[in-house]
C-alpha cells in the first residue's frame, strides 16, 4: 500500500508519522477521523487496556505533521471495502477495546476498516528485519554418558539404532539433542515443528540451515539463516598426508612455512567446513581451496584437549560461540 | 531452556533491538522497563517483536503494559517456552 501527500477522501486511511512510527486512521470527513487510540503522543500514561476506538477532527489527527494518505493500486481497490461501508464500519466501531500494539493496533484497525482484514506493515517490518540479522551460533559440548530418550525424526533415530560403536553411537544421539538446543536458543523453534531431511549424509531442515560434527568426546552444532558448516577436530594430520589435504597453492604456502605444526589440521577443519556448505557428494579437500570461501576458526582446549573448530559462513564476524550448554 | 539461557537470550535480544539506547551491562531481573531501560511504545514494540522472533513465542494473550520489570518478561518467556 502506498502513502502519498494527496488530499484525502471520505473512507481513506490515513497516516501520520510520530517520530519514527506512524499513527493511522480512517478519514470520514475534517470534523471527523476514527482511530485506535489519540496518537501515542497524545496519551501519555494511558494503559492498553484503556485505550479505545476514539474520534477526532483532521486537525488534531494531523497535530504539526504532514497527513498522508493511502493510494490503493488496482488490485487493492477491487478487495477494499466501500468507502461508505468503512466508514459505517468505523464508526460503529467506536468505544471498542482490546488494543495491543502488536496484533490489534491503530493500522490493523484501519486496514481491517478499508481492507476487510487486519494488518501491520509496522509490525511485518519490524519481524523482516529481525529475520534478516545474521545468526551464526556455534554450540560446543561433551558428549553424553548414555542415549538417553528416542530422537526426533524418526529417521535420525534409526540411524543411532544401526550404529554400533558405542562412542560414534553418543556423539550422533549427542550431536542432534545439541541440535535440538542450539535451534531453541537461537530461533525459539521446537525440533518436533520442522521437518527434517538427510540426502546423501547431509541433514537439511526447513526453517533454518545447520550443521554437525563431532570428535574426542565433543560435539559442535552451527545454526544459522545462511548456509553453514562445522568442523572440529583434535586429532594432529601427519605430514604424509599433503598430498591427500592441500591444494597446489597450500602445499606452496605449507613448505615456506617456517613452523608447520597445526597448519595441516587447520585446513584440513577448514575444508571440512567449507564442503559442508557445498552441494556436492564427496569430500575431496585437495579441490577446495580455503582462500575462496569466507570462514572462521579457533584453537579450544576443552578439558585439556586441543581442539580445532571451524565455520564456513557467509557473515565469519557474526560466529558466536556457546560452549559447555546444558543440553 | 534454562532460565539462566532465557536471561542470557533475553539481554542479546534486549541490545539487539534497542541499539546503544540501551546499557545492557546495567540490566538487572528488578530492572523496570520504562524507568530503568527507558522504552518507550516504539521500543516496546522492537522489544515485543524481537522476543517473539527469537524465542518463538506469541504475546497473544496479554500487552506488554503488563510487564513492569525485566522479571516478568523472563517469568513469561519461560512460561511460554515451556
Amino acid at each position: 500500500m502506498k502513502f502519498s501527500f494527496i488530499e484525502p477522501k471520505a473512507g481513506d486511511m490515513i497516516r501520520i508519522k510520530i517520530g519514527s512510527i506512524y499513527h493511522y486512521g480512517v478519514y470520514c470527513s475534517d470534523e471527523l477521523v476514527v482511530q485506535f487510540g489519540l496518537a501515542p503522543n497524545l496519551r501519555p500514561g494511558i494503559k492498553d487496556c484503556q485505550v479505545e476506538v476514539c474520534t477526532s477532527t483532521i486537525e488534531e489527527f494531523v497535530q504539526d505533521g504532514f497527513l498522508e494518505v493511502a493510494e490503493l493500486d488496482k488490485k487493492e481497490l477491487k478487495k477494499r471495502i466501500k468507502p461508505q461501508k468503512t466508514i459505517e464500519l468505523a464508526k460503529s466501531k467506536i468505544g471498542q477495546k482490546g488494543y495491543n500494539i502488536i496484533y490489534n493496533n491503530c493500522e490493523h484497525f484501519a486496514y481491517e476498516c478499508v481492507m476487510g482484514e487486519k494488518k501491520c506493515s509496522q509490525a511485518d517490518d519490524l519481524r523482516a528485519f529481525f529475520r534478516s540479522l545474521p545468526v551464526v551460533n556455534l554450540f560446543i559440548a561433551p558428549i553424553k554418558d548414555s542415549v538417553e530418550e528416542s530422537l526426533y525424526p524418526q529417521e535420525r533415530q534409526d540411524l543411532i539404532d544401526k550404529t554400533n560403536h558405542e562412542t560414534t553411537k553418543l556423539e550422533r544421539y549427542s550431536a542432534w539433542k545439541l541440535l535440538e538446543y542450539a535451534l531453541n536458543r537461537s530461533f525459539g523453534y521446537k525440533i518436533k515443528d520442522l521437518t527434517f531431511k538427510c540426502e546423501n549424509g547431509k541433514w537439511t531442515c526447513d526453517k533454518c540451515y545447520f550443521s554437525l560434527s563431532h570428535s574426542g568426546g565433543y560435539v559442535a552444532v552451527v545454526v544459522s539463516r545462511e548456509p553453514c558448516g562445522v568442523d572440529i577436530e583434535n586429532k594432529e594430520i601427519k605430514d604424509e598426508l599433503i598430498d591427500k589435504v592441500l591444494t597446489k597453492k597450500e602445499k606452496q604456502q605449507y613448505f615456506l612455512l617456517g613452523q608447520k605444526s597445526g597448519y595441516m589440521l587447520e585446513k584440513w577443519v577448514l575444508k571440512e567446513s567449507i564442503f559442508k556448505t557445498l552441494d556436492k557428494k564427496s569430500f575431496n579437500p585437495t579441490k577446495i581451496e580455503v582462500e575462496e570461501f569466507t570462514t572462521w576458526n579457533k584453537q579450544i582446549t576443552l578439558a585439556e584437549k586441543d581442539f580445532v573448530v571451524a565455520v564456513c559462513t557467509n557473515t565469519p564476524d557474526k560466529v558466536k560461540v556457546f560452549l559447555d550448554c546444558k543440553y | 531452556m534454562e532460565r539462566t539461557d532465557i536471561v542470557e537470550k533475553l539481554t542479546e535480544v534486549l541490545q539487539m533491538a534497542m541499539g546503544d539506547s540501551i546499557d545492557v551491562n546495567s540490566i538487572t531481573e528488578e530492572s523496570n522497563l520504562v524507568t530503568d531501560l527507558g522504552l518507550n511504545s516504539v521500543g516496546i514494540l522492537y522489544v515485543v517483536i524481537a522476543i517473539e522472533e527469537f524465542f518463538g513465542i506469541r504475546f497473544d494473550d496479554v500487552t506488554f503494559g503488563d510487564f513492569h520489570t525485566v522479571k516478568d518478561v523472563i517469568d513469561y518467556i519461560e512460561k511460554k517456552v515451556d
